[in-house]
């Protein structure tokens, strides 16, 4: 066993940031991630690029991680790549797989963790969207971080949001095309909306960023269809073609790929496996972690920062990753509390600052109908195959919620444990109790958190497991 | 079905090139590539079948969803989007029985 001050779960910018600061006050720190290379999801294979001019494609967003990359590549901090934290038992020892050959690593103890587990696209199920040439607009852009692969030329866009519009920025800075986006945001209501712009105009460059992202696709000679209903997607073993409805009238797009995004989630499955206090965020449409100001769960000595404890970019991330080691350096007696608010006081300021736009984003951009309401025919739960009309119908005879839904039909029940089916069943089974969406029954995360061999099992401290 | 349009590559920064075989077909890849952009480059988007029949391939690229498990090596249910290519890696599909459909 191996014993640490703070262990830190994930690479990213919120990792990072704690990561750095921890160590600055003399604490030993250990970063565990499943990526070959420290930058999480937006600055993913920064230091190690695949093609020519990738940087000037990916934009100044994208090349702002550099300086935080290389102060941790020369700060010495412990980084484990390719290793995946599985399960946290109650005694704050973590257990690791290896995603490489080699010898397993060693659970690590830790006085303190801080998940820095970032952010997942909300799944997105429409009629056809288990067909291989379907992908994530996230994943699509993972191939041109780290492969430098861009979509096939006819590909369709479906969804909304600043991930997608930013994606299709950086296709045409590559100098590729798309044949078209199908935007899904429906009718704006403008006068909350109109509230929140004004809060929104406290960071004008990222407004300005906003209105050319927008502006992208028409000039590169993309479609822009709005308002589409029914939409759904065809094809056999490869996507052939998109089809939706505009006022009453269908339309087909052929296409070779088609590429989703409704807007990310927190990812809270350590959080709500260890049984932390969440709650259902109405302007981001997701459960959440509570987290004090210095993003403490309810659980003692467990931290939560960046995107995992609510959706606010790379610079809150990496921001807030700051404030929490301060806290912890604190509570390890390196820092009095003076000390603490007086370092806190400008990372809280330009963290707000970040803040500001969010309501507005959120706001502009709410997930699409069919994340919480999908056609029957659509599988919502990928791994096991089980259909929304499966599900409404479980519902129907009483599972009065998503962890009885999961029981009576196995949505959830497959290796990848609800990341894409579990917060789509519970809004089905929010409808069919005649609830808000925030008054069903959290889905619970269960450890090992992703398939691990029995021999992992053996090893580790069962007693912990819910199995 | 018109043949479907192709994943394309940026021009390389000239980094190191390696040999791996997608199911008896020798590819070559970017020594730095996963085996999923290995896959996708090479216009294999479909990786596995489901009990009932259907295909699926990559689709999170990111380690979560699971869709893109192959047998690499001999070793089967490997996640490609999370496995760097290595020489000489044979990379096998896991086609369940036709009567499991
Ligand atoms: C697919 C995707 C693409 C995105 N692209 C962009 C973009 O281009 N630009 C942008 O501004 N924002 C992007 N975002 C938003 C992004 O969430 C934030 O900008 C920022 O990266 C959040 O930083 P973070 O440190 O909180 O999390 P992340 O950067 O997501 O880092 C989390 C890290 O934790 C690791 N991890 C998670 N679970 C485990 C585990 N169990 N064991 C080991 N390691 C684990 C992951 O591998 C990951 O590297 C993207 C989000 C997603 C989901």
């Amino acid at each position: 066993m191996k014993n640490v001050d703070v262990l830190i779960v994930g690479a990213g910018p919120a990792g990072l940031g704690a990561a750095l600061s921890a160590h600055d006050f003399g604490l030993s720190v250990l970063v565990v991630d499943e990526n070959p290379r420290a930058g999480g999801q937006i600055y993913r294979a920064l230091q190690e690029n695949p093609a020519r001019g990738l940087g000037r494609i990916l934009g100044a967003d994208y090349l702002a991680g550099k300086p935080l990359l290389e102060r941790f590549a020369a700060s010495g901090v412990a980084h484990l790549p390719r290793a995946r934290v599985w399960q946290i038992g109650h005694d704050n020892v973590a257990y690791l797989s290896a995603l490489s050959p080699g010898p397993r690593p060693e659970p690590v103890k830790a006085r303190f963790i801080v998940l820095a587990t970032g952010a997942q696209e909300r799944p997105f199920p429409l009629p056809g969207w288990t067909i291989p040439g379907a992908m994530t607009v996230g994943g699509a852009q993972i191939l041109l971080k780290t492969a430098g692969l861009l979509p096939p030329d006819d590909t369709v866009l479906i969804g909304g949001g600043p991930l997608l519009y930013q994606f299709a920025w950086q296709i045409f800075q590559a100098g590729s095309r798309i044949q078209a986006i199908v935007d899904t945001r429906g009718p704006i209501a403008s006068r909350p909306l109109f509230g929140h712009a004004i809060s929104a105009l406290r960071a004008p460059a990222l407004l300005w960023r906003g209105m050319k992202l927008l502006a992208a696709p028409r000039r590169h000679g993309a479609r822009r269809v709005r308002g589409a209903a029914a939409i759904r997607i065809s094809g056999e073993s490869r996507v052939d073609s998109v089809h939706y409805s505009l006022q009453g009238v269908e339309h087909t797009l052929e296409t070779s790929a088609v590429l989703l995004h409704a807007g990310l989630m927190p990812e809270i499955n350590f959080s709500s496996a260890l049984g932390c206090a969440h709650f259902w965020n109405r302007q981001q449409h997701a459960w959440q972690a509570h987290c004090s100001i210095w993003r403490e769960s309810s659980r003692p000595g467990l931290f939560i920062a960046g995107d995992a404890g609510g959706i606010a970019g790379a610079e809150a991330a990496r921001l807030s990753g700051s404030i929490a080691a301060l806290e912890i350096a604190r509570q390890a007696g390196k820092i009095g509390a003076p000390e603490r608010d007086e370092r806190a006081r400008p990372l809280f300021r330009r963290w707000r600052q970040q803040l500001a736009p969010r309501p507005f984003l959120d706001a502009l951009y709410p997930p699409p109908p069919e994340c919480f309401s999908p056609p029957d025919e659509t599988i919502v739960c990928r791994c096991e195959n089980v259909t929304a009309g499966e599900i409404r119908r479980a519902a129907r005879l009483g599972a009065s919620g998503p962890n009885q839904i999961k029981a009576l039909t196995r949505a959830g029940m497959g290796p990848c444990q609800g990341r894409f089916c579990a917060c789509v069943t519970a809004a089905l089974a929010a409808q069919a109790a005649g609830l808000g969406l925030g008054e069903v029954a959290m889905p619970r995360g269960r450890f090992p958190l992703k398939p691990v061999t029995l021999e992992e099992i053996a090893l580790s401290d069962a007693d912990g497991l819910d199995v | 079905m018109p043949s479907a349009a192709p994943f394309k590559r940026l021009p390389t920064d000239g980094g190191e090139t390696l040999n791996i075989d997608i199911d008896g077909q020798p590819c070559a890849v970017d020594a730095r590539w996963t085996v999923a952009a290995a896959l996708i480059a090479h216009g294999r988007l479909a990786c596995r079948r489901t009990a009932d029949g259907q295909a699926r391939g990559p689709f999170c690229l990111a380690g979560a969803c699971f869709e893109c498990r192959v047998t690499i090596d001999g070793i089967p249910g490997r996640q490609a989007c999370l496995t760097p290519v290595a020489p000489d890696m044979k990379i096998t599909f896991d086609d369940p029985p036709e009567d499991a459909a």
